[in-house]
């Protein structure tokens, strides 16, 4: 009988083109490597790009890391590619870094179910098993 | 390696032949030695007497221990002409001018951007009514990143965090009517690239308004470890090429428009990317000489070229450190100018350096604490030397700085120059036996690491080959896991936190689609009405350029005039060059 | 629809899903791989290994673009190491490969190697069968690069190239413990470094050490600057020429076949050394080793205790198992 693994969870990080902060994103990705994540790092990268990645990929979870802005408007874009691409309901969206607070609930209308403004390690990552066990359940 | 010596190998050989004078009396060392001996053993207690050293831990600190007390002990060989020396005289330890704050206080600067050219170009005019003496003018993202206002990268980010300037047109807008001949202008170019293509059109607009260049005062950033180390991007070329870039901006400032500070080297950004003060003025340093000898080698006079050579620094927390510290690469650099490149001018041996201070040693819980933290930032670089000072507001860290925190960080400086009269003595806090004997070990840290930066190939190489950058992301991980676990104190997050903490908002430029909209139909008409196939030609001249290794701002310069825009030419060193992406965690 | 169907069709999503299930050793990502099976051995295996810093990945990105001005599909499979201590990895070669993912007919997928050494990842294979099934002319393996011997890659792959750059000193460590018998192409990149063509000599008089067969191929050496594009024209030259001459000396239906043969056994084991390590299930084991321990048996006769035991296991898992 083939033993079955426990699932690894799988996390694409990336951020928007013309983000010059990365020092988060980096942070994250070996917070999320030692809690034992496979994290694919493509750094800066177009919307309609970081979809077909994450497609390639075939990751549970999508993670921006934002400093300098934009996110609304290239967040949408990535929803809606994601949705092109038939992977928005099956991949867990994270956004985190430093943005205006107000903007929150446009950002989970947009899809983003994980949005930090600051976070422990302990808490991206139990939110991330939390999300991902989610949606494997529902699938 | 080569049989060349390293800078550290010679500046040790030097002070190996220099004759010194010790300030101590050794029989009244002796006797304190045998003093301090008693006292240490009986006075002292006993935990005290275990932990004599510790080594404090602070945000994008050095980690340099501490003893419980310092005394003559501490430095026996202590010779004041030598170590120390008087204020505007060699070592320059003291300062680079005589009379240091009492001659010429330290420049406040004003930070600003975003909007539209047009609402720039009256900010600068309501700024300059206000009694502004220089001018720092922010680029917005778009700009910084090197795309124009059409890319679909942009989308979004157009005039958010500063002004977009794709093309000449833009900079005339900018400054119309402004006296760039009498006022200092920084644009805030920080790589090399973006100076490249940006400056030309700067000056092209002077031209055309009838301005000779060398009349124009101010500043350009223009450093490739901004460019290929700590930014993150979508594209890179490669570091090597980025170094060139940078070098042959300074030749060509350097001969075309003498006023013009043309480059000031990091310092700041690579700090608060997240990296010790030591690793800082080490990279900067590395940085400086291997430009140098490039300078060198293209058969430049070293005095020539260092004249307006500037650093820029990051003040932190850790108080005697930043004091120091810039002590230590001052008297470091007079050294490095003397023995190591023979300068002979005075001009050249001077670290000249602006500060800001550490965001990232300010935080977004109880924001109002970090009017306390920015004010010791720049009190500890006040009393360590600093030409100028940008002192960053209480809100900086989290959000574009608000009015109020912009006056309170004009008031900060204004208060330490006004009342605390620290600036009435130069170097007030030398002599100190504690400060003396931190500066000697600084120095001693920063001429380490510069030296295994050249045993290991030159900073060029040690950025080219992801070095530098995993360095920099292990003290990342590192000081993470240190604020994680308490190690490193931070008041207000882990470390005496309120219980109803409240966050304050974040706030940022709105985004204003119609300058967006703006920027593009200025684009789509430029490229309507201007010569394409000139335009083409200038940029296929570029790459010709690149590849043969002729100074490229001659060739942006052309670009500028035949109106290519900054995405244009950001591509032709691309297709040039070729494209480079950093060895990230290998 | 199956995944097997929907990747037949040319379905990346499930394409990349497949692969995913092969890593998680799902089961029916097994059963999936048996319906695709008939439809490998299409593709053209390119394996790229070489020391870390040696330039594969940005080597890798050059080929893409030249296969791809070819009009050939590719597909990448990058590896990368899983961190012994938190099965945790980061996955970062494709950076240097992004330009290619607007591009439909390039699938770039990486790979955590969870716990295998040798330089590929546990699915490698599994997913070199899944893209050649989807399609694709042209498949790149790069290894993990750790800089130990990588001889994996020579099994699954029709051309191996070995990337070195001059400044590495343990080049030739490396090659004296065996990887210089088993690369088709040599590569020198960043061949602007003095010692290039040092190297370039070093390697010539060790490959002419070496005794050829009439009919071997011989290995060539190709100097390139990835970062330019330079040379790279010139290594996929040598590489279709490579594959020419394994067609026509028939070395490729060997080489082919070996590799059947080698994913079989390695199946077979597979399946074996999973079945034995079920046998530690409940108080069995324990009990076994409780009586090592007291001396009342001996692993010689626990071992036949243990294959009675799995052989009843074994004729009721055939019994029982819908076929």
């Amino acid at each position: 009988m083939a033993q079955q693994q426990r699932k690894k969870i799988k996390v694409l990080l990336a951020q928007f083109p013309l983000e010059t902060h990365s020092r988060g994103m980096f942070t994250v990705a070996g917070q999320l490597r030692d809690a034992g994540m496979e994290v694919v790092l493509i750094g800066n990268e177009l919307p309609e790009r970081i979809i077909e990645t994450a497609v390639q990929e075939d990751v549970d979870v999508i993670g921006i890391s934002t400093y300098c802005g934009g996110e609304l408007a290239m967040g949408s874009d990535l929803l809606k590619a994601a949705e092109e691409r038939g992977i928005k309901d099956s991949t867990v969206f994270l956004l985190g870094g430093i943005f205006p607070p107000k903007d929150i609930p446009k950002l989970k209308e947009l899809g983003f179910s994980g949005i930090f403004l600051s976070a422990t390690k302990e808490e991206i990552v139990a939110c991330i098993e939390k999300a991902v066990a989610e949606k494997r359940r529902s699938s | 390696m080569n049989a060349e010596k390293t800078t550290k190998e010679i500046l040790e050989g030097r002070s190996a032949q220099q004759e010194r004078t010790p300030l101590y009396d050794p029989e009244a060392l002796k006797k304190i030695a045998e003093e301090f001996e008693r006292w240490k053993n009986t006075e002292v207690p006993e935990q005290d007497r275990r932990n004599w050293k510790v080594t404090p831990q602070t945000i994008v600190g050095s980690e340099i221990p501490r003893e419980l007390l310092y005394t003559p002990l501490n430095n026996p060989e202590f010779d004041y002409e030598e170590d120390l020396g008087f204020s505007g005289k060699e070592p320059y330890t003291r300062g680079i001018h005589p009379n240091m704050y009492r001659g010429r206080t330290f420049t406040i600067r004003q930070l600003f951007g975003a909007g539209s050219p047009e609402q720039c170009n009256k900010k600068i005019k309501m700024l300059l009514e206000h009694g502004a003496t220089g001018i720092n003018c922010i680029l917005d993202l778009a700009t910084i990143q090197m795309f124009d206002s059409d890319e679909p990268e942009a989308k979004g980010q157009v005039a958010t965090v500063g002004v977009p300037i794709d093309c000449v047109e833009d900079m005339e807008v900018i400054y119309k009517d402004i006296p760039i001949d009498k006022i200092s202008t920084s644009i805030v170019t920080h790589y090399p690239r973006n100076t490249a293509i940006l400056f030309p059109m700067y000056l092209v607009m002077a031209k055309r308004r009838g301005i000779p260049w060398d009349k124009l005062p101010g500043s350009v950033q223009n450093d490739f470890i901004m460019e290929s180390l700590v930014r993150s991007a979508c594209e890179y070329i490669p570091p090597e090429d980025d170094f060139r870039i940078q070098c042959d901006n300074i030749e060509f400032i350097r001969k075309n428009v003498p006023q013009w500070n043309y480059v000031t080297l990091n310092g700041f950004n690579l700090r608060e990317w997240g990296t010790s003060g030591v690793t800082e003025m080490a990279v900067a340093v590395a940085n400086a000489i291997e430009t140098l000898k490039e300078m060198t080698r293209r058969g430049h006079d070293i005095d020539w070229m260092a004249e307006r050579l500037a650093f820029f620094w990051s003040p932190a927390n850790d108080f005697f450190e930043e004091v120091a510290r810039i002590r230590a690469v001052r008297r470091l650099w007079y050294k490095i100018m003397k023995y190591r490149f023979g300068a002979k001018k005075p001009r050249s041996m001077w670290m000249r350096c602006h500060v800001q201070t550490s965001g990232v040693s300010l935080t977004r819980e109880e924001p109002t604490n970090n009017i306390v933290r920015a004010a010791y930032h720049a009190l500890a670089a006040i009393l360590g030397g600093a030409q100028s000072l940008h002192v960053d507001s209480f809100d900086e860290a989290y959000t574009v700085p608000s009015k109020e925190g912009s006056i309170l960080s004009v008031r900060t400086q204004q208060i330490i120059e006004a009342e605390t009269q620290v600036t009435q003595v130069v170097d007030p806090l030398g002599g100190s036996f504690f400060v003396e004997a931190l500066t000697n070990d600084i120095e001693k840290r920063i001429l380490d690491e510069v030296d295994e930066i050249e045993r290991r190939g030159g900073i060029v190489k040690v950025v080219t080959s992801g070095w530098l950058h995993n360095k920099v992301l292990r003290h990342i991980e590192r000081e993470q896991k240190m604020i994680a676990n308490g190690e490193i104190k931070v008041v207000g997050r882990n470390y005496f936190r309120a219980p109803d903490l409240k966050m304050p908002d974040v706030w940022v430029h709105e985004y204003d689609e119609n300058i967006a909209r703006q920027m593009r139909d200025k684009l789509a008409r430029l490229r309507q009405r201007r010569d394409n196939e000139k335009a083409s030609s200038c940029l296929e001249a570029l790459k010709e350029a690149c590849k043969r290794g002729d100074n490229v701002m001659e060739y942006t310069l052309e670009c500028a005039k035949a109106d290519v825009t900054e995405g244009e030419m950001r591509r032709a060193f691309v297709e040039a060059f070729g494209s480079w992406k950093p060895p990230i965690y290998r | 629809m199956g995944l097997a169907s929907k990747i037949l069709e040319g379905d990346i999503v499930a394409a990349a899903k497949l692969i995913s299930g092969i890593q998680d050793e799902a089961l029916n990502a097994l059963e999936e791989m048996g319906n695709l099976y008939p439809y490998t051995g299409k593709a053209y295996i390119i394996g790229v290994t070489g020391s870390p810093g040696a330039g594969k990945s940005t080597l890798v990105d050059n080929l893409i673009s030249l296969f791809r001005k070819k009009n050939m599909t590719v597909a990448v499979i990058a590896t990368d190491p899983t961190s012994a201590f938190t099965g945790g990895a980061i996955l970062g070669d494709r950076v240097r490969m992004q330009k290619h993912s607007a591009d439909k007919d390039v699938f770039i997928r990486s790979l955590a190697t969870r716990g295998w050494v040798g330089g590929l990842a546990k699915a490698t294979i599994g997913a070199i069968h899944v893209m050649d099934a989807i399609g694709k002319d042209i498949i790149l393996v790069e290894t993990v690069g750790s800089g130990q011997i990588e001889i994996d890659i020579t099994k699954a792959a029709d051309t191996t190239l070995l990337v070195l750059t001059p400044s590495a000193g343990d080049e030739i460590q490396m090659m004296k413990a065996g990887i210089l018998e088993a690369a088709d192409i040599f590569v020198i990149n960043k061949a602007d470094i003095e010692g290039a063509d040092i190297l370039k000599t070093d390697l010539e008089v060790m490959l002419a050490m070496k005794t050829h067969l009439q009919n071997d191929w011989q290995p060539s050496i190709v100097l390139t600057e990835a970062i330019h594009s330079k040379g790279t024209e010139e290594l996929v030259e040598k590489i279709l020429r490579h594959r020419e001459f394994l067609i026509s000396s028939g070395e490729l239906e060997k080489r082919q076949k070996e590799r059947v043969k080698l994913e079989l056994m390695d199946t077979l084991e597979s399946f074996l050394r999973n079945f034995i390590h079920g046998i530690d299930k409940g108080n069995y084991l324990e009990k076994l080793v409780d009586n090592l321990l007291q001396g009342k048996t001996n692993p010689h006769s626990a071992t036949l205790e243990i294959t009675n035991r799995l052989a009843k296991d074994l004729r009721q898992l055939q019994g029982g198992r819908k076929e």
